[in-house]
C-alpha cells in the first residue's frame, strides 16, 4: 500500500489527460498503465466515463425500462390491492457540489427512491422507500392502498381528479453537455481559469474573482406511471453560479468604499448543463466588470444614515422578483390560501374563502403576473407535472386583479365556480410536484412571469423621472406566514436627488403591506431589465422543497416605508 | 446471512449497519481508511386540515454518508443506497474524489475493527483487509482522534412509537376532527413517528450504533372566517406521552380567544413569553455557543483579541443552560451522525458562559482533554417557582405570546432577531387578559431579554422536532415588538 498519490492524475497534466481520454478506449489503455487493484477503481462498470467523472455511475442515465417496470408493477400492485386511482413515481437524483468559489469538491451524492399514491373512496395513502425491486414496488402499493383504506373510515370526501390526457412519452431538459459527464477535474480548472485575467501589478488595489457560496450541479431522472395508462420518464437538469468580481483599495480611507463587488451574468441558476458555464462567455464580461468596479471604487460616493419616512422608490428587477417571490408566490396557492398548510407555513392573505378573492384587484393596473411550467427558462418547467398534466400558460394577476391560483388536479375543483362563471373548465394547472419520489405530492410553484412595462422605461429612466427618492439596488426580503406584511432588510439604497443618485444611505429597512406595495406600483421597468432569478420554496409536513424561476423587471413604487433596521421598539 | 440489499425491519439493524461496512471495507482499495455513517429511519405520517385527513405517509430511507481517507487525503460521498453494486459505487466515487485533496500525512490507523457494548471495548474482528504487506510502513497514531469515547446510552426508543401504526394514528386523530367539526372549526394537524437507527462504523475502530424513536403532534385551529388562530404541539421519544387531546383543547381555546383581534401600538411591552415562545427565540442562542467562532472574533461570545466570554456574565443569574442525553425529558442520541460523543454539560451556569462548543479535535490539539464538547442543539432552560397565570396577575401592563413565527438572524454579534408573532397574542392589563391583539413583527436578542427578567416558571418539552428542548415560561420587560402585522 504506497497510496494513491503516486498514480493519480496530479502527477499527468490535467488538460493533457481531458483532452485525449474521452474514449473507453483511451481509458483502458490509461488503466492497463496502473497495478491491478487501481485499474478495478478506474474502470467501475466498464463506463468510458467512470474515470473521467469520478461519479460512479453517476456519468450514465439509469435503466429506464428498469424505471419503468417498476412503477408500472406498483400501479398494477395497487390497484389489484384495491386503489381507485394509483400513482407511482422513482426518481434517481445525482448532484455536486463545488465550493470556494468553485475551486474545491464540496459534495457528491446520488439517491434513488420509489413512491406510491393511491385513492381509495376518497381518501389518500402514500408510501416510499430507497429500495428499488419489484417486491417493494408491491409492498409499498399494499401499503399505501392499506393507509388510504383506514383514511377512508374517516370522514372522506369526494375527490374529483378531473379528465385529463393521458401522458406518455420521455422529455428531457433542453441541455448540450450533461455536467456529469465533465470531469471534476475540468469543472475545477474552468472556474480556476479566470484568475489569469485579473490585473496583478495595479499598486493599492487587490482584484478577486469568486463563484458564490457553491457550485452546484444537479440531474433527476423521473418515471411516472398511473392507473390511467400515463407513462411518462423525463429528465430534469439545473446547475447554476454566482460569478462575481471584487475590485479592493488598499489603502484605507473611510469616505471612499473600500470594495465594490460586480456580478457577472447569464451563469446564475438554470435548467441547463455544463453548456452554461461555456456560453456565459464570462471571459469577455470580465474587462467590463474590471471596469465598473473601478470606476466606482475611485468615486466619492459619500453615505449618510438613512431618514426615516415614506418615500418614492426605484427597485432594482431582482428586489422585484424577491418581492413577487415573498407576496405572490406562497399567497396564490390554492391550498395554502383555503388552509391546508395552516399547521406549518402558514395561510395566505388570499383566503381561507378564495371566491372572495378572484375577480378583485389586488394591486395596481400595471402589475401583470402568469404562471408557467412550459417556459422554456424556468426551473419549474416539466413537460408533465407530476399528475401527468402538460402545463400552460396562465394567468394570475393580470392588470392588477387576481384572476388565478396555482392548482393540482384535485386542487381545481374546488374553484370550479369561478371557472365556469367565466366560461371555462376547471383544470389543473400542471403544478403538482413530488421534489423526490419519497415526498407525498403536493402543488408547488410554477415559474413566474411578470409582464414588462414599455421599452422606453428602465431601471435608470425611472430613476432619472424621479425628483427625490430612493433607488434600491438590493436586499433581503421577508414576510409573515400569510405573506401579508414584510420588510426588505439589509439593504443597498441609494438617495434620488433631481433625477440623479446621490449618496448611499445607510441602515434603512422598508416596510410594506402586500396590497399596499402593489398597489402603490407606478411604474414597471421595460426588458431591457429583465432578470429571471431562481427561487426556492418549502411546503409540507414532513417538509418538501421545490425550485422555480421567476422573471421580473424593474418598478418603481410610490410611498414606500422606511424605517431604521436597528431600532427597536 | 443478512441481506444488506433491504434491511429485515422498517430500518437498519446494528448488524446490518456492520455487515454494510465490512462490504464497504472490502470494496475499498489502495488502503488508507474507510467509514460509514448511517441514519437508517422509518416514518408513519398523518396530516390533516380542514376537519379532514389530507396527506399520509410510511416512508423508509436511508442516509449514507462514506468516507475515504488516504493519507490524510479525506473525501466524503452521499446516497441512500445500500446494496452491493451501489455501495461499490460509492466508495469508488470517494476514491476518485479525494485524489483531488492533499495528503496530509495523518496516519490514524488501527488495525482492528472493534465495537463497545456495556462492559466496554471489545475486538471483535482483526481485519486484514489490505493484504499488502507494508503495514510496517504504518506509524503508530499520534492523536487517536477518532477512536472510542464512553457515551451515554439513554432510553430513547419506545415501542409505544414504534407500534403506531396506520390505524392507530388514524383512531387518534378521529376524535379531533369530531370536535372541530362540532365546534365549527377549522383543524390543521401533524402526527409523525419514526424510528430511527444511527450507525459511525469505520477502521479506525468506532463500531457505534444507536436506535432511538422520535414522535411529535402539533395542531392548529382557526376559526372558518380565518380572524382567529391557536396553535398547540410537543415532541417525545415516547409516543405515549403525547396527549393530543389535551393540546388540540389548548390550539382551540387559543383560537376562540384570539379572534377579531385588535391592534395596539408597536413597542416595548413586558412580556408574558409561553414555553414554546421561550423556545423560538432562546434557540438561536444556545445553537451560537460555539468556541472556534468565539475566538476567532465572531458572534456574540467573543471578545476582542481572539477572546472570549467564558467566565463572564452574560444572562441574569436565574439562567442555567445545561444539556444532557440523560436528562430523561431531553433524551437525544448520545453521539452525532458524524460520532461526535454528546457528554452532559452545562453551557450557562447561573447566567455566566461555562462552556462553549468544540469538536474532539480541538479538545486534544488545544484543550489537552481527551473529548470534545459538540453542541446537540438539544437544551434545557433552568426554570423558577411561578406559572403563566401568576406572571399574567402580576402584570400591569404587557403581551402574552404563544409562540414566534420566522426568526431570522439580523445581527449575529448582538444576536439581533427578526421575526413574527403567531398563533395568540394577547394583551395583558391590570393582572388580567383584556383583549387578543394583533400579531407584530419583532426585533430582539435574547440576550438583551434574558438580563431583563422577571420570573420563571416551571421548564416543559416544547416542539422541536430533532432537538429535544425544555424550558420555562419567562416574563420579561421591555421587549421590543416593532410593527404590526394584520396575519392572523
Amino acid at each position: 500500500m504506497k497510496g494513491m498519490g503516486k498514480y493519480s492524475m496530479r502527477n499527468i497534466s490535467r488538460r493533457e489527460f481531458v483532452g485525449t481520454t474521452t474514449s473507453a478506449a483511451a481509458v483502458a489503455a490509461m488503466a492497463s498503465t496502473l497495478p491491478a487493484k487501481l485499474a478495478k477503481a478506474y474502470s467501475f462498470e466498464a463506463s468510458p466515463y467512470a474515470i473521467l467523472t469520478g461519479s460512479g455511475t453517476a456519468a450514465d442515465l439509469a435503466d429506464p425500462e428498469r424505471m419503468k417496470k417498476l412503477v408500472l408493477h406498483a400501479v398494477e400492485a395497487a390497484r389489484t390491492a384495491g386503489a381507485r386511482y394509483a400513482e407511482a413515481r422513482v426518481t434517481r437524483t445525482v448532484s455536486q457540489v463545488f465550493i470556494k468559489d468553485g475551486q474545491q469538491f464540496g459534495k457528491d451524492q446520488e439517491d434513488l427512491t420509489i413512491g406510491v399514491r393511491v385513492l381509495v373512496d376518497g381518501a389518500w395513502g402514500f408510501a416510499a422507500s430507497p429500495y428499488w425491486d419489484l417486491d417493494e414496488a408491491v409492498i409499498l402499493a399494499k401499503d399505501a392502498v392499506n393507509q388510504a383504506k383506514i383514511n377512508a373510515s374517516v370522514f372522506p370526501e369526494e375527490i374529483d381528479l378531473g379528465n385529463y390526457p393521458v401522458a406518455q412519452g420521455t422529455w428531457s431538459t433542453p441541455i448540450r453537455i450533461d455536467p456529469f459527464k465533465v470531469s471534476i477535474e475540468e469543472k475545477m480548472d474552468f472556474f480556476a481559469s479566470f484568475d489569469g485575467l485579473l490585473p496583478r501589478h495595479v499598486r493599492g488595489r487587490l482584484y478577486e474573482l469568486g463563484f458564490g457560496q457553491s457550485v452546484s450541479f444537479f440531474r433527476q431522472e423521473r418515471t411516472v406511471a398511473n392507473s390511467e395508462g400515463s407513462l411518462f420518464s423525463q429528465t430534469l437538469y439545473n446547475c447554476g453560479a454566482d460569478p462575481r468580481l471584487a475590485v479592493k483599495a488598499d489603502i484605507p480611507n473611510e469616505t471612499r468604499k473600500e470594495q465594490q463587488i460586480v456580478y457577472g451574468k447569464g451563469m446564475s441558476m438554470a435548467p441547463a448543463g455544463w453548456e452554461l458555464f461555456l456560453d456565459a462567455n464570462l471571459r469577455e464580461q470580465i474587462p467590463e466588470m474590471i471596469e465598473e468596479a473601478e470606476s466606482n471604487l475611485f468615486r466619492f460616493i459619500p453615505q449618510k444614515p438613512v431618514e426615516v419616512g415614506r418615500y418614492d422608490m426605484v427597485i432594482a428587477a431582482p428586489v422585484m422578483a424577491s418581492l413577487i417571490s415573498v407576496t405572490l408566490s406562497n399567497a396564490t396557492q390554492l391550498d395554502r390560501a383555503m388552509g391546508f398548510e395552516a399547521n406549518a407555513g402558514g395561510t395566505s392573505y388570499l383566503g381561507p374563502d378564495p371566491m372572495k378573492y378572484l375577480g378583485s384587484a389586488l394591486g395596481s393596473s400595471l402589475l401583470t403576473v402568469h404562471g408557467d411550467r412550459s417556459f422554456d427558462k424556468g426551473l419549474a418547467t416539466v413537460k408533465w407535472d407530476d399528475e401527468g398534466v402538460m402545463p400552460e400558460p396562465f394567468p394570475i394577476i393580470d392588470k392588477g386583479k387576481l384572476v388565478d391560483y396555482q392548482t393540482t388536479r384535485e386542487q381545481a375543483p374546488w374553484i370550479s365556480e369561478w371557472y365556469s362563471s367565466n366560461g371555462r373548465e376547471a383544470k389543473s394547472h400542471g403544478c403538482s410536484c413530488a421534489p423526490y419520489a419519497d415526498n407525498f405530492p403536493l402543488q408547488h410553484a410554477p415559474n413566474l412571469i411578470m409582464h414588462p412595462g414599455d421599452d422606453e422605461s428602465s431601471f435608470s429612466s425611472m430613476i432619472d423621472n424621479t425628483e427625490n427618492g430612493i433607488a434600491l439596488f438590493g436586499g433581503r426580503t421577508g414576510t409573515d406566514f400569510q405573506s401579508l406584511a414584510g420588510s426588505i432588510s439589509d439593504t443597498t439604497m441609494r438617495e434620488i436627488v433631481n433625477g440623479k443618485l446621490g449618496a448611499y444611505l445607510v441602515g434603512g429597512e422598508v416596510l410594506f403591506t402586500s396590497r399596499e406595495l402593489w398597489k402603490n406600483l407606478i411604474g414597471v421597468g421595460g426588458s431591457k431589465d429583465r432578470v429571471l432569478t431562481p427561487r426556492f420554496s418549502s411546503k409540507g409536513q414532513p417538509a418538501q422543497g421545490a425550485v422555480y424561476s421567476i422573471e421580473a423587471y424593474s418598478g418603481m413604487v410610490k410611498e414606500v416605508t422606511v424605517v431604521d433596521q436597528g431600532r427597536k421598539g | 446471512m443478512i441481506n444488506s440489499s433491504k434491511p429485515a425491519s422498517r430500518f437498519l439493524s446494528e448488524a446490518e449497519c456492520a455487515e454494510i461496512i465490512r462490504k464497504a471495507v472490502d470494496i475499498a482499495v489502495a488502503g488508507g481508511d474507510t467509514a460509514l455513517m448511517i441514519e437508517g429511519s422509518w416514518s408513519g405520517n398523518l396530516r390533516y386540515a380542514r376537519n379532514r385527513i389530507s396527506t399520509t405517509g410510511d416512508i423508509r430511507s436511508n442516509d449514507v454518508v462514506g468516507m475515504r481517507d488516504i493519507r490524510g487525503a479525506i473525501a466524503y460521498v452521499h446516497s441512500n443506497q445500500i446494496d452491493d453494486t451501489e455501495l461499490e459505487a460509492s466508495i469508488r466515487r470517494a476514491e476518485r474524489i479525494l485524489r483531488l485533496f492533499p495528503e496530509t500525512g495523518d496516519r490514524r490507523f488501527r488495525e482492528h475493527f472493534v465495537t463497545i457494548d456495556q462492559a466496554g471495548w471489545r475486538e471483535v474482528v482483526n481485519s486484514d483487509r489490505h493484504g499488502s504487506g507494508d503495514t510496517d510502513s504504518l506509524e503508530p497514531p499520534a492523536l487517536l482522534m477518532q477512536t472510542i469515547e464512553p457515551y451515554a446510552k439513554p432510553k430513547i426508543f419506545f415501542d409505544s412509537t414504534y407500534n403506531v401504526n396506520a390505524e392507530e394514528r388514524v383512531a387518534k386523530i378521529k376524535p379531533l376532527l369530531e370536535s372541530a367539526r362540532k365546534a365549527n372549526l377549522m383543524a390543521a394537524g401533524y402526527i409523525e413517528v419514526s424510528a430511527h437507527g444511527r450507525a459511525v462504523m469505520d477502521t479506525w475502530g468506532r463500531a457505534l450504533y444507536y436506535p432511538y424513536t422520535n414522535s411529535q403532534f402539533s395542531v392548529t385551529v382557526r376559526d372558518p372566517e380565518g380572524t382567529g388562530s391557536g396553535w398547540a404541539g410537543v415532541d417525545f421519544n415516547d409516543w405515549n406521552r403525547i396527549d393530543l387531546v389535551r393540546l388540540s383543547e389548548i390550539a382551540k381555546d387559543k383560537c376562540l380567544r384570539s379572534r377579531n383581534p385588535v391592534a395596539v401600538e408597536p413597542g416595548r411591552y413586558t412580556a408574558i413569553l409561553e414555553p414554546q415562545a421561550v423556545s423560538d427565540i432562546f434557540s438561536p442562542l444556545v445553537g451560537s455557543l460555539d468556541r472556534i467562532s468565539a475566538e476567532s472574533g465572531r458572534g456574540a461570545f467573543s471578545l476582542p483579541d481572539g477572546n472570549t466570554k467564558l467566565g463572564l456574565k452574560v444572562l441574569d443569574e436565574r439562567i442555567t443552560v445545561s444539556a444532557d442525553p440523560m436528562d430523561p425529558d431531553l433524551g437525544f442520541p448520545p453521539f452525532s451522525r458524524f460520532g461526535h460523543v454528546y457528554n452532559p454539560v452545562n453551557w450557562i451556569e447561573h447566567g455566566v458562559l461555562k462552556e462553549l462548543s468544540y469538536y474532539r479535535n480541538y479538545g486534544i490539539q488545544i484543550l489537552g482533554s481527551n473529548s470534545g464538547l459538540p453542541n446537540s442543539g438539544s437544551y434545557r432552560l433552568s426554570g423558577g417557582d411561578t406559572n403563566v397565570e401568576e406572571m399574567i396577575a402580576s402584570t400591569r401592563r404587557g403581551l402574552l405570546v404563544t409562540r414566534f413565527h420566522g426568526i431570522y438572524r439580523i445581527d449575529p454579534d448582538s444576536l439581533l432577531l427578526g421575526g413574527y408573532t403567531r398563533d395568540g397574542l394577547w394583551l395583558v392589563e391590570n393582572g388580567k387578559i383584556s383583549k387578543a391583539v394583533k400579531n407584530f413583527r419583532i426585533t430582539e436578542s435574547p440576550l438583551f431579554i434574558f438580563n431583563n427578567l422577571e420570573s420563571l416558571g416551571e421548564p416543559v418539552r416544547v416542539f422541536r422536532p430533532g432537538y429535544p428542548t425544555v424550558v420555562p415560561p419567562a416574563k420579561v420587560r421591555d421587549f421590543s415588538f416593532t410593527s404590526l402585522s394584520d396575519a392572523v
